[in-house]
């Protein structure tokens, strides 16, 4: 317990030390990329939420991500708006709110799945046809997206650089782990599991199924919406692109890395998943030019390769998993 | 005042999606009720038989090459997909594990259609040029060519199922699993047919759309979406369920992009998913799986 204690305190040391190093060491550029890591990690910490504690194969959650998103991009940069919701801070809150509200909306015929309508399926189409909304509707930019939102701020306080918004974002994603380990060893994180690991069980000593489900549900959708309006602020555009079902494909392939059921494994596998494959392939396209054209073929078959013969994820590799779900 | 003459044409547009839809949801609903497994490559499936089809075309390859070869590459691609899952089926691998598979599929399916025919979409000649005006209701005759083959694909799938001997295997396996391998059927050779099944019919989708909207590699997953929504409004069970699912959310989503506005044409899908499941969890013709 101990050591691991002693391992976060410095791995939030590195954290911390980041950003001042790394222009030294001439990587400046990896600062924005180790804040959209971080970003990533708030919308896995949520998949393993549902997924490794509750049971819950959700794959919409990219669509949670990006009402989030999409809600920050329309209320900072569209004419009209009342000056107190285009304030960045605001609109951050109204966007996460908002993917709340639609999570509460989509409980309703979500969790009343059954055999054969089960739950992933429905999230499947959830994710799949918020896609298709913001690709096709001209008020939200269609394929396009919507481009110039502004930095983060609220009032004089103002996160203008790539520096600000690594701090800001970290500290955002360490909340949400701390806040998750410790709803992980909670009564209710406990409660949650055995809904998990055995239904029935947990039904007979009373613990109230359904309960449970739609709060795992609500809480990994807004963790998502938070994950999708820090995302529009780092970015500052979006498209549709951002939120296909390839995203969840990565968070599901960063999970299943860092081992699930576990908050940091997430992190690790954000960290894979979004900075060291792109890092490598971006560094390797350089030497080779056939590797923009090839790169979803080369991805494809990288994936299904790791999915073969690392089928528990790197964090896995020790442990035997029970599965659930 | 609803403009009857518009009502009418968005029906027609609504019916050409609708079968297309329908097509891509019960391949999607076969496999999964053969198998449990979702194939979320079915939607890439469809693209790469459409693209197969355009690109012998424009080789100047006679019409039934051209149909077979997009019906080839439709069902060569689902069995791929079908053998990538083989080994970690065996290995009882989690449900999580082989959904990332068929996605993996999926994206690599993508890939080869962006090394073969580039990021431009392209589009089909139609088979049967030309269009029928009624009043100012214009009717491609391409679209009754496919009214005519999706029906043609109900009637045979009927017949499949209810009376020839595979077919009643196959259902079986989907029914009643353990009873089915009690009777001598292997499951797993039911499962090849189911995937081979989804593929052909999602490659005749494939095909039939392309002289419609231009097909391009990243198409896929709006095939996949609309299907998935389609078999979900229907019931995840049944072939009529499939159909009818297809031409709600076809006619819906037409009706409301032409009559409302085109701005939320998207979420017209959403909608009617949220509101049928609420009222019916099974789908429209779904029912509950008996013990």
């Amino acid at each position: 317990m101990k050591k691991k204690r002693l391992g976060v305190l410095i791995l939030l040391v590195i954290m911390f030390l980041l950003p001042p190093l790394l222009p030294k060491l001439g990587m400046q550029y990896l600062i924005s990329m180790f804040t959209l890591v971080g970003i990533y990690t708030i919308a896995m910490v949520s998949l393993d939420l549902a997924l490794g504690y509750g049971g819950q194969i959700n794959l919409g959650l990219q669509g949670f991500m990006a009402v989030g998103a999409y809600t920050v991009a329309v209320l900072t940069t569209r004419a009209g708006i009342p000056p107190i919701l285009a304030q960045p801070a605001v609109a951050m809150l109204i966007g996460i709110l908002l993917s709340l509200i639609v999570a509460l909306i989509v409980s309703v015929p979500i969790l009343r799945t059954t055999e054969m309508m089960p739950f992933s399926i429905v999230t499947l189409a959830f994710g799949l046809t918020v896609y298709m909304v913001i690709s096709g509707s001209t008020f939200l930019g269609s394929t396009l997206g919507i481009t110039g939102i502004p930095p983060l701020s609220l009032g004089p306080l103002k996160l203008d650089g790539a520096v600000g918004m690594y701090y800001f974002s970290w500290a955002v994603t360490f909340l949400v782990i701390f806040f998750c380990l410790y709803m992980g060893k909670s009564p209710w994180g406990l409660a949650v599991r055995s809904v998990c690991s055995d239904v029935q069980t947990a039904e007979v000593v009373g613990i109230n199924i359904r309960k449970y489900r739609l709060e795992v549900f609500l809480l990994s959708a807004t963790l998502c919406g938070v994950s999708g309006a820090l995302f529009a602020f780092h970015l500052k555009g979006i498209d549709p692109t951002n939120f296909s079902l390839w995203k969840m494909l990565l968070f599901l392939l960063g999970l299943s890395f860092g081992g699930e059921r576990s908050i940091w494994g997430a992190m690790i596998g954000a960290a894979i998943i979004f900075f060291v494959i792109p890092e490598a392939i971006g560094k390797l396209s350089g030497y080779f030019s056939w590797l923009d054209t090839t790169i979803d073929l080369i991805y494809g078959v990288i994936f299904i390769l790791i999915l073969y013969f690392l089928p528990q994820g790197l964090m896995g590799l020790g442990t035997k998993r029970t599965s659930c779900g | 005042m609803v403009d009857l003459s518009l009502t009418a044409q968005c029906i027609v547009s609504g019916l050409i999606m609708g079968s297309i839809y329908s097509l891509v949801a019960l391949g999607f609903s076969l496999v999964y009720n053969v198998s449990g497994i979702l194939n979320i490559a079915q939607g890439e499936s469809v693209m790469l038989a459409g693209l197969m089809a355009i690109w012998l075309q424009l080789m100047g390859l006679p019409l039934p090459v051209v149909f077979l070869g997009a019906i080839l590459t439709g069902v060569l691609s689902a069995l791929l997909v079908e053998r990538l899952l083989v080994i970690p089926r065996q290995r009882k691998a989690p449900f999580s594990t082989l959904l990332c598979l068929t996605m993996a599929a999926g994206v690599a399916f993508k890939g080869i259609a962006r090394i073969l025919w580039g990021v431009e979409p392209i589009k089909l000649d139609a088979v049967l040029p030309g269009a029928i005006k009624w009043g100012e209701v214009v009717f491609p005759k391409h679209a009754l060519l496919i009214l005519g083959a999706v029906l043609l694909l109900v009637l045979l799938l009927w017949f499949f199922l209810s009376r020839t001997l595979t077919g009643k295997a196959l259902r079986g396996v989907r029914d009643t699993p353990a009873g089915a391998m009690l009777v001598g059927i292997e499951p797993a050779r039911m499962v090849i047919l189911a995937f081979c099944v989804s593929g052909a019919v999602g490659a005749l989708g494939g095909f039939l759309v392309g002289p419609i909207t231009m097909m391009g590699y990243a198409h896929g997953e709006l095939f996949l979406a609309n299907g998935i929504a389609a078999a979900i409004v229907g019931g995840m069970g049944s072939v009529f369920g499939a159909f009818a699912g297809g031409y709600i959310i076809g006619i819906c989503e037409q009706l409301s992009a032409g009559l409302i506005s085109p701005l939320f044409k998207g979420a017209v899908a959403l909608i009617i998913i949220i509101i049928v499941l609420a009222v019916k969890p099974y789908g429209l013709f779904g029912k509950p799986r008996s013990e």
